[in-house]
């Protein structure tokens, strides 16, 4: 059987992820 | 190549006020003694638009002994990997994987004196393509010539790179942003660095399974 259209497939995008941990201190006391 | 930029962050407190009472064990010895510090996880997702797609295509065949299936296999995968160089489709890189013959045995109650009724042979082919608009032509193309099962398929970007350092930096700022309202919330300026740790970085495949009975 013949056919007009072929598979529709959508590319998609690729998604990137990055996780990061930081360690900070505290600085002044605000007011102060 | 770049389409969209999602950004999400997302920073919670691991740990806060890290000075020592008296009577505690003494603080791990990278702690600087009585400093006060917050701790924040930040993340980021850079999109990247896909410039590669990837279809994994089986062809199985079955026959009483093993050399007519595997000889049935050689003459269907031969045609099937024709028919896509034939098509034209440019860039196209084809690798073939996972050859496997296998016995089958009769399913019957009496486990000492299994037969072997048929045998069957699995050949896959991978292909790799650059133009992502064309999948579904080179999936039909597969299966008109006749593969009889369409096992993956995938779209990825060539060059990741850039979205990665991206997602990273973004990532970092965000945290950076978070423990500024946590800081303030506590009544406090934000201080130094005293360290940071790059966790997981990774990417999301963008996959399709498909069967075809």
């Amino acid at each position: 059987m013949s056919r007009a259209a072929a598979t529709p497939i959508e590319a998609r995008d690729q998604s990137i992820s990055a996780n990061v941990f930081i360690r900070v201190a505290l600085g002044q006391e605000l007011g102060d | 190549m770049k389409t969209t930029l999602t950004i999400t962050t997302l920073a919670t407190i691991l740990a806060a006020c890290a000075t020592p009472a008296t009577s505690s064990p003494p603080p791990p010895p990278q702690e600087a003694v009585g400093e006060s510090w917050i701790q924040i996880s930040g993340a980021a997702a850079v999109t990247v638009a896909a410039d590669r797609a990837m279809v994994s295509f089986t062809m199985k065949t079955r026959a009483s002994d093993a050399s007519e299936a595997a000889g049935q296999n050689a003459d269907a995968m031969t045609a099937v990997l024709d028919a896509m160089r034939a098509a034209g489709f440019n860039s196209l890189e084809i690798e073939t994987f996972g050859y496997a013959l296998n016995p089958e045995y009769s399913t019957t109650n009496n486990q000492r004196t299994r037969e072997i009724i048929a045998y069957t042979v699995h050949n896959n082919v991978r292909t790799t393509i650059e133009d992502v608009d064309v999948v579904g032509r080179l999936v039909d193309t597969a299966i008109e010539s006749g593969a009889n099962r369409v096992a993956q398929i995938s779209f990825f970007a060539a060059d990741t790179e850039d979205a990665r350092r991206e997602a990273l930096a973004m990532a970092v700022q965000g945290a950076r942003e978070e423990g500024e309202v946590i800081a303030s919330s506590l009544g406090y300026e934000l201080g130094a660095l005293s360290k940071s740790m790059a966790g997981r970085i990774g990417s999301h495949l963008s996959s399709i399974p498909m069967f075809r009975p």
